[in-house]
């Protein structure tokens, strides 16, 4: 009976060991090098050291609160617009400071910028805005607008004619590296020369990626991750032997205007998709009342990872640290859960001085 | 429209003025806003909130579950845009600041502004 019970107890012991031990590498570990930056109610951008997780410095903005930012083509420049769509504001990442800002609204008019993208040589910026003028008994709602505006003088240089001439509350933009070519993304592809802005080609989403197939339904942004111009990220189609919608994974080539490659996982599911600095694995979160859980996707291996349930809350976002070995969840409060991507063990949470606005985590890496 | 039924004072107001508006238009006189005095009924700005969308007393699936917890991590974020300007001020009109004195609801929320309309 006595050997009975230090045999149990050692390995109680043993197990603890081995529990301490795990517990211990991941306080150890650490999501890389890189930056991250995030907006925050206080009308402030937080610059977080992703080795330290600690929050390092501070941008004040100036016209408001962080409502969407984005980066420059030559990661130097933060460009964002502020809670209200009025302002957009210019920022030096290495002078923690703004540099440019400037709104349209006039006295009784107030302008919105409701999507903008910005020339890689930043001398011009285009928006999408929409205007509300207020009269004497009532408000005009204008029509959508769609323009190119100096950055130097903030004046507008001309209105764009609209793709297929149909005027849209907002565009989903971008630029080539080389600022010649405008893509704007929708049921297609529409492709403009940025002399002139006239469409010169166009990539019509509606054929299929194989026979038997329907068209493949997705959209694009400008990725940290990818090379310009590729972009993988999960799709779902319709089976023709199954029913209801099918889910995989296809990186696109917009340079040369064809899917790369897709192959299934699955049935569809509501899940975002977030992938690595070194292209291998993706990450996504399932946000179902009462189910959370996160999804890994081997992209190496051309198949679905581990999943897992965990005690998550509504309105998360997920992405992968600079090194892949962390995930961090945010959004909707002042904190940033770090888990471990293996495991999906919940490591530590970092605690901003705000809450977070809706600009999302921008994940930086070195260099 | 027909289908629903004011159950509270508001409301009730509401579909008065939409059915004198209707009969001023049919009998073609039009009332503008900044005529003096303003007919009593009409006293409640309308069209403040474009959106009618479950999310601050129940979830999609008509239940709780589905909120923010705690409430205080989604309030800020509620206030953006006018989204839901009857619970928390709205912020592109009349309280455009109200997050300067507390950026953090969930941590700082004793010092979160009361804002009277």
């Amino acid at each position: 009976m006595a050997l009975l019970i230090r045999i149990v107890c050692l390995a109680v012991a043993f197990a603890l060991v081995g529990v301490l031990a795990e517990a211990q590498d991941g306080a150890e570990l650490r999501g890389g090098n890189g930056t991250l930056y995030i907006g925050g109610y206080a009308g402030k951008i937080y610059v977080i050291d992703e080795a330290t997780e600690q929050v390092v410095d501070e941008i004040q903005v100036t016209s408001g609160i962080p409502g969407n930012l984005m980066l420059s083509a030559d990661r130097k420049h933060l460009y964002m617009s502020d809670v209200t769509a009025e302002f957009f504001e210019i920022i030096d990442i290495a002078g923690r400071s703004t540099i440019d800002s400037f709104r349209l609204s006039g006295r009784y008019e107030r302008t919105r910028i409701e999507s903008y993208a910005v020339d890689p040589e930043e001398r011009y910026a285009l928006f999408v805005t929409q205007s509300r003028t207020k009269l004497i008994d009532r408000f005009e709602i204008g029509e959508p607008e769609f323009a190119q505006y100096d950055l130097s003088t903030h004046q507008q240089i001309r209105t764009i004619p609209w793709p297929d001439e149909e005027a849209r509350p907002r565009l989903n933009m971008l630029f080539s590296p080389d600022g010649s070519l405008l893509y704007i993304f929708g049921g297609e592809v529409v492709i403009y020369e940025t002399d002139g802005f006239t469409e010169t080609d166009r990539w019509d989403l509606s054929e299929p990626v194989e026979s038997g197939l329907e068209p493949l339904r997705f959209g694009f942004s400008g990725s940290l991750t990818e090379e310009f111009g590729f972009y993988t990220s999960l799709f779902t189609v319709a089976s023709p032997v199954r029913d209801g919608r099918q889910m995989g994974v296809a990186r696109v080539n917009l340079n040369a205007k064809e899917v790369e490659d897709f192959y299934t996982l699955g049935p569809a599911t509501g899940v975002s998709f977030s992938v690595t600095a070194d292209g291998t694995m993706a990450y996504g979160l399932v946000q179902e009342i009462g189910n959370y859980e996160f999804w890994s996707f081997d992209l190496a291996n051309r198949r679905l990872g581990d999943r897992q349930r965990f005690n998550g809350r509504p309105r998360m976002s997920i992405k992968p640290s600079t090194n892949g070995q962390l995930l961090y969840v945010y959004g909707a409060g002042q904190t940033i859960d770090i888990y471990e991507a293996d495991t999906f063990q919940h490591l530590r949470t970092l605690e901003l001085e705000a809450d977070a606005t809706m600009t999302g985590l921008i994940v930086m890496p070195p260099g | 429209m027909k289908h629903l039924k004011p159950v509270n004072q508001k409301a009730d107001r509401v579909e008065r003025h939409i059915e004198a508006a209707a009969e001023a238009a049919a009998s073609g006189e039009v009332v503008a806003l900044q005529q003096a005095p303003l007919r009593p009924d009409v006293h409640v700005p309308l069209g403040c909130s474009f959106v009618f969308f479950p999310g601050w007393e129940v979830d999609v699936e008509g239940g709780t579950a589905g909120l923010c917890s705690p409430v205080e991590r989604d309030l800020f974020d509620c206030h953006l845009g006018c989204f839901w300007p009857a619970q928390v001020p709205d912020q592109l009109n009349h309280a455009p600041d109200w997050t300067a004195t507390c950026a953090s609801a969930q941590k700082d929320w004793r010092k979160i502004d009361l804002i009277f309309p």
